[in-house]
């Protein structure tokens, strides 16, 4: 009993740990790289979490994950830009329709697993960038979409790097909460049961369709909340940045943080993700 | 009419190259359970290295067809060491992973040997296209087609009547009683990852001289031949052959009457609308499935 305190405890001071380094990350190293490298990884770890519910919890592979990232940033851009709305209204409407998108895809991938599913996922990756390349006026097209417009609440605005770090990671820290608290919960439970026998499931009372539904949206509502911050932050979007590579990347990260480490390891992989490019690219110039 | 004509043509050329690296994807998949995601990347790799035979070495290309499917047998052996590992633990997710990284790496590797553009390859045999009540067939295309039939027919032959076909194909159904009859499944998982690696080379080959050899191609068809052998059905290779050939003909068509920039995602979502209704393929019985 007292060792499991005390790794409760160890636990504990971990997290308070790294809360407090991320808290004081931009005022002890504010490099403007340094900080774009973050802003990108908490973005990476939001989509990382999602697919790692989706399938180190709940077992449902998905390919389509950067499909809800692309859904969130041109929702977000294109009501920014062609329309002129205010953020706080762009960004609600990124991740309603994301959910919306997700909603519509899951009520056909839960009928697929294994393979199939990832087959099905696959194939809406391939369908949305044709459309984002063709539908020209609205996206751009191969071009891309630029000139969205820096996030303002009122008459503030996030302008710097720093400023959009705290912004960042403020919702991350609270997706982290939120999704942490679900995969411990009841939902993580009969996540958990889906994932290792669905008739079983059945009989506790758990409906693994409905389930897997639901999860499938949370992962589009994630996907939609960290598109629409990164259209937002980068101001211009491409549809190279929402291709089956970034959707192989993410899975890749949660592979390599761990599959089954709840919210945590995605936030790992995404980190090692992020930077391992940059590193070789540098160690490759030199 | 003689416009349907000309898309049924294009779509039977690139039909069959579908059905080649759906042929390949259900030989590993019977074998191994497992789909090599690194198909298309194999039949892009495969074209190149023919490229390097006809056009730099000055080979005649029915030698170079010969040299290609040896260098297939062998890229299969080495790709079977790389993904043993993967393998024998089992998990789907990590061998999607490893096989797509494979792919990955493969072709930033030839796109840093060969060239990042795509590079023009000569016909096998010169000559103006064959008119055709109004439409025109290239050359080429009626030796992508016959090639086709040449190779589908030989693989069945092989599993039909040589003893190592069917010891691949009692591996596949069944490996623990294929093992109690003195098969060895880990060679015959061995030969499985060789013809399929062998069949993606042979069809890049063939295809180079319509779309050209290298480029990014790779993801794109394996992502198509993946999808048209389920559409066919995979576990069953007959309908996988047909189910590449419907694809392409679908794709050529749609391309051609309705959208050119649309005619992936037009095409992809009258397949899910496909897979709605039929999960386990169009050409395989419901019990049969894989």
């Amino acid at each position: 009993m007292g060792s499991s305190i005390n790794e409760a405890r160890t636990k504990q001071i971990l997290v308070l740990v790294g809360v407090a380094l991320l808290l004081f990350f931009p005022i002890l190293d504010s490099n403007r790289y340094h900080l774009n490298l973050t802003i990108l990884i908490a973005l990476y770890a939001i989509n990382a979490m999602a697919l790692n519910i989706l399938l180190g919890v709940a077992g449902q592979i998905s390919l389509c994950q950067s499909v809800f990232y692309g859904m969130g940033a041109y929702v977000s851009g294109i009501l920014n830009v062609h329309l002129r709305l205010d953020f706080l209204f762009c960004f609600a409407a990124a991740i309603v329709a994301a959910g919306l998108l997700a909603f519509l895809i899951g009520l056909t991938a839960i009928r697929f697993k294994g393979h199939y599913l990832a087959m099905v996922t696959l194939v809406i990756v391939v369908i949305f960038i044709e459309i984002v390349r063709e539908w020209y006026g609205l996206t751009g097209g191969p071009d891309g979409f630029p000139g969205i417009g820096k996030p303002r609440i009122g008459p503030f605005v996030f302008d710097t790097e720093i400023r959009y770090y705290y912004l960042v990671y403020s919702l991350t820290l609270i997706l982290i909460f939120f999704g942490h608290n679900l995969v411990q919960g009841r939902t993580g439970r009969a996540l958990t049961a889906v994932r290792q026998d669905e008739t079983l499931s059945y009989t506790f009372g758990v409906n693994p369709t409905a389930y897997k539904l639901k999860v499938f949206v949370l992962s589009g509502l994630f996907g939609g909340l960290s598109g629409s911050l990164y259209a937002h932050y980068s101001s211009f979007i491409g549809s190279e940045d929402f291709s089956l590579h970034v959707s192989i990347t993410m899975l890749c990260m949660i592979v390599i943080g761990g599959l089954r480490t709840g919210v945590w390891g995605g936030f790992l992989g995404a980190a090692l993700l992020t930077l391992l490019p940059e590193w070789l690219g540098a160690l490759i110039k030199w | 009419m003689s416009d349907l004509l000309q898309y049924l043509i294009s779509g039977l050329t690139i039909g069959a190259i579908y059905a080649i690296v759906a042929l390949g994807f259900h030989i590993i998949f019977k074998a191994t359970e497992i789909f090599n995601f690194a198909q298309g990347t194999f039949v892009v790799f495969g074209g190149l290295l023919a490229y390097s035979l006809v056009v730099n070495a000055k080979i005649h290309f029915a030698v170079a067809l010969v040299l290609v499917v040896v260098m297939g047998l062998v890229a299969g052996r080495f790709l079977e060491i790389i993904i043993r590992k993967p393998l024998l633990s089992g998990a789907h997710l990590i061998i999607i992973i490893a096989t797509i990284a494979i792919g990955i790496i493969l072709e930033n590797a030839y796109l840093l040997i060969w060239s990042k553009e795509y590079v023009p390859f000569p016909p096998f045999t010169a000559g103006d296209p064959i008119p055709l009540f109004g439409a025109i067939v290239p050359r080429q295309s009626l030796w992508v087609i016959g090639l086709t039939v040449l190779v589908l027919v030989l693989v069945k032959l092989f599993f039909k009547y040589t003893l190592s076909g069917r010891a691949m194909q009692a591996a596949a159904n069944n490996p623990m009683a294929a093992r109690s009859v003195g098969i060895n499944v880990e060679l015959m998982i061995i030969y499985s990852l060789a013809m399929s690696t062998a069949l993606a080379f042979v069809g890049g080959m063939m295809i180079a001289p319509i779309t050209f050899a290298g480029g990014p191609a790779g993801p794109g068809l394996t992502v198509k031949g993946f999808v048209a052998g389920i559409l066919g059905g995979i576990g069953n290779s007959n309908a996988v052959i047909l189910g590449g050939l419907l694809f392409g003909l679908m794709e050529s068509v749609v391309g051609g009457m309705i959208s050119s920039g649309l005619k992936e995602a037009i095409t992809f979502t009258f397949l899910l609308i496909i897979f709605g209704f039929k999960p386990m393929g169009l050409f395989v019985r419901a019990r049969e499935g894989h």
